[in-house]
């Protein structure tokens, strides 16, 4: 028994190195330039930012520093304004939460539809919702603030020129619709990225599943419900933890359009806003000086920590689901 | 030959990381301050050498004026300096302290604007506060000390003295500016009989008489950016405490008075006055469109400070306007008419890393020429720091409200670190509820105090 298996082991070894198409060692250097990014990108500064998090350095290159353990974590608990930190928690976790479903919901109608063979002209129309996301936070918030200004954008001559609201609200620095419209306009940057992927898992689904399914007398809505959902969902689960991650960590768009003022500061905004200044940026929506990298860097870490532990959570939930299905 | 091509392969990608990840050589001006002590932390490295020759970055916020002048002397500029081109990198106004700080730590530029050095970290109050940017940039040594540099001596000593720290000047103070007044359109005032306010009730009656009319925008400003609306309930203090203010700031930052005292709700009284007769949808009007409004001409005031002279001049202005300091609600005990509060503007400083630091001071030494600096206060219509003559009206119109003016409360108030949102907002419009914000003037006190309270608490338990 055990003489077969390893002769099974062998079969297979044999098998998988005949179907290479490159040697092991050429895909490893190719993976050089990748891994190299990544270490000094992404992992250095990650580890570096931990031990910055421990210091009081202001982030001017050459000026003295020195470690002053948990001081920043301290001064972030205990100093931050409890309830406008509670206040910035909860716009996190609503900017995160509004734009993750409805971000993916309306991505996935726009790749089903998109997606459809009868539809004229859909490459056309998949670069036009792609587009956004190619664009920098600096334009689309540009772009946002002229849609939303006030007295001659559209949204505020449509508001009282056509809904005949006599005061129409200045949207962007309204304390009740300034988020909402950075999440929208959030979502419309990003809407394209999340669409793509679900394109690329619908065109892997076979068509005959299709034609069996509606040869079976199933409705467009169960075929949707029954055979598209299952078959997308691990872009879904994708799509989700990207969605989440991306807001949790954003704070350009809040940057450009208010600043993190009109009660839109999230975490992302605050750390960035103590590492290099910024006004209306706080929770508190008041301005800080910048320049206290080592304090940011400890928001960081606090980021960091609710990031992990949210896409854990979530990434849990959806394997469940996934197994489910 | 497919080893062939996995080599080709892997050497195309190794070598594309490699031009990707590898920092430049260059020695360009690099990262670096004056040596300073390093506990534990990094070296300070050894000054980059500094081109004798080549271009020279002036880094500044958008002031249209400004800009344009600056871009005027390029040329001439260069004909004087030959080895030196002048560059004027613009960025918006309130964006100016994070591109000042990436580019003095970029290493990349050779003059940066700065407005005033003010509310320093001290020892009265060095618990309750972070040290502004600009003391970080002189403690850490990255700004020179202009004090001795021969350009300085053209100008009023006595105001470059009122911008020193520990005895030295770190800036060249181009400009000093007025900005506690209100633009106003003279054709709509003389049309309805009206007078340039000089007292607090006068200039009620003056917006109430312009409401009555109908015809015409009572009083507007930028206030999508907030600080432009802002800077009027500093103007309001200083109308009526003038350098009183300094005590208030730092009894307000210490505890010993209140925000609901009768002093400071004085202040919130006014600015919810001065809000009522703001136009509709004030705060989503954007600072940069605000001046062409006004230069429509039916608009009777607009708020903005004096700078904005030429901004309204250039947006095609084709009626005559004036500039009138906000008064207070009392007159004042000096029997003059109300006053400006002022500020130092624009004020150039050189970075100690600056790639060309020997054309910076080229730059410095030629924006102080006499013809040269008479132009730049022409155009740009701010108050000079050089004792010249100028030709432009609307600036010496200006004279009667600048025979006592006071620094402007801006420079006296703080806001412990740490404060809430209320705090913060202490003197904020856009939180009153008649522009859209949540609280009444008296509720908006209250709440500061609250805020300034638990932040004096925090702070006191970070340090126990």
């Amino acid at each position: 028994m055990a003489s077969s298996t390893r002769e099974q082991k062998k079969l297979m070894k044999k098998m998988t190195k005949e179907k290479r198409l490159f040697p092991v060692w050429a895909v490893v250097l190719c993976m050089v330039p990748g891994l190299l990014h990544y270490i000094i990108f992404r992992l250095y500064p990650s580890f570096m930012t931990a031990i910055y998090s421990f210091t009081d350095i202001s982030g001017l290159p050459g000026t003295s520093w020195k470690f002053v353990g948990w001081a920043n974590y301290k001064e972030f608990f205990v100093l931050q304004n409890t309830r406008d930190l509670k206040a910035a928690l909860g716009r996190t976790a609503i900017y995160s939460v509004v734009v993750t479903l409805v971000q993916n919901s309306i991505a996935l109608v726009m790749a089903v539809i998109l997606n459809a063979k009868f539809l004229r002209g859909r490459n056309f129309a998949r670069s036009i919702f792609f587009m956004p996301v190619i664009l920098g936070a600096a334009v689309v918030a540009t772009m946002w603030k002229l849609i939303f200004s006030t007295p001659t954008g559209p949204i505020y001559l449509l508001m009282k020129d056509v809904l005949k609201i006599e005061n129409p609200p200045a949207i962007l620095s309204s304390y009740s619709y300034a988020f909402p419209a950075v999440i929208a306009a959030q979502i419309w940057q990003h809407m394209g990225y999340s669409m793509v992927i679900f394109l690329a898992s619908l065109q892997s689904i076979p068509e005959d599943l299709y034609e069996a399914s509606r040869i079976d007398g199933a409705s467009e809505f169960q075929i949707f419900w029954r055979i598209t959902i299952p078959l997308v969902w691990s872009a879904i689960t994708v799509n989700t933890l990207l969605a989440i991650i991306g807001s949790l960590q954003s704070y350009e768009l809040i940057m450009t359009i208010t600043r993190g003022g009109f009660n839109t500061a999230t975490l992302g905004m605050m750390v960035f806003a103590t590492a290099f200044g910024g006004g209306g940026a706080t929770a508190s929506g008041g301005s800080v000086a910048g320049m206290r990298q080592g304090y940011a860097a400890a928001e960081s870490m606090v980021l960091f920590a609710g990031v992990l532990v949210v896409t854990i959570i979530s990434q849990t939930i959806m394997n469940k689901l996934e197994a489910e299905r | 030959m497919k080893k062939i091509l996995a080599l080709l392969l892997a050497a195309v990608m190794i070598l594309a990381a490699a031009c990707g990840t590898a920092a430049p050589a260059s020695n360009d001006g690099g990262e670096k301050p004056a040596a300073e002590e390093n506990e534990g932390g990094e070296q300070a490295e050894e000054p980059a050498a500094e081109a004798a020759s080549g271009e020279v970055h002036v880094l500044t916020w958008s002031n249209a004026a400004t800009v344009d002048f600056l871009n005027s002397i390029v040329e001439d500029f260069h004909a004087a300096y030959p080895d030196y081109t002048l560059v004027i990198d613009e960025v918006p106004s309130g964006e100016i302290d994070q591109v000042i700080q990436t580019r003095i730590t970029a290493g990349n530029v050779d003059v940066v604007s700065f407005q005033t050095f003010a509310k320093p970290q001290e020892d009265w109050n060095k618990d309750q506060i972070d040290k502004p940017a600009w003391q970080q940039y002189i403690d850490e040594g990255f700004l020179e000390d202009l004090t001795d540099k021969e350009f300085m001596k053209v100008y009023n000593q006595n105001t470059l003295a009122g911008n020193e720290y520990n005895g030295k000047r770190y800036s060249l103070n181009i400009f000093t500016v007025a900005y506690t007044g209100l633009f106003y359109n003279k054709a709509i005032f003389e049309e309805l009989g009206l007078e340039v306010p000089k007292t607090w009730d006068e200039f009620i009656a003056v917006c109430d008489k312009v409401k009555e009319d109908g015809r015409y925008t009572v009083l507007s400003a930028g206030a999508a950016d907030q600080w432009p609306l802002n800077m009027f309930s500093n103007a309001i203090m200083s109308a009526n405490y003038q350098d009183g203010m300094k005590e208030m700031g730092q009894k307000l930052l210490t505890g010993e008075i209140k925000h609901t005292d009768p002093e400071i709700m004085l202040i919130y009284n006014c600015m919810e006055q001065f809000a009522s007769y703001l136009e509709p949808g004030v705060a989503g009007i954007s600072y940069s469109d605000a001046p062409g409004r006004f230069a429509l001409g039916n608009m009777a005031m607009y708020a903005d400070g004096a700078w904005s002279a030429a901004d309204i001049k250039n947006a095609g202005a084709e009626f005559d306007f004036g500039y009138f300091p906000l008064p207070g609600v009392e007159a004042r005990a000096d029997g003059l008419d109300p006053q400006y509060g002022i500020k130092y503007d624009l004020s150039f400083a050189v970075p100690t890393n600056a790639p060309v630091k020997e054309g910076a001071f080229a730059f410095l030494e030629y924006i102080s020429r006499e013809d040269v600096y008479t132009a730049f206060a022409n155009a740009v219509g701010m108050t000079p720091t050089q004792d010249v003559k100028l030709d432009n009206e609307f600036l010496n119109s200006l004279s009667d409200g600048l025979q006592a003016p006071c620094i402007n409360a801006e420079m006296y108030i703080y806001a412990p670190k740490g404060v809430g949102e209320y705090g913060s907002a202490q003197f904020s419009f856009l939180q009153l509820k008649a522009l859209g914000g949540p609280f009444t003037g008296a509720e908006l006190a209250e709440h500061a105090d609250e805020d300034f309270e638990a932040a004096r608490q925090a702070a006191e338990s970070l340090n126990d």
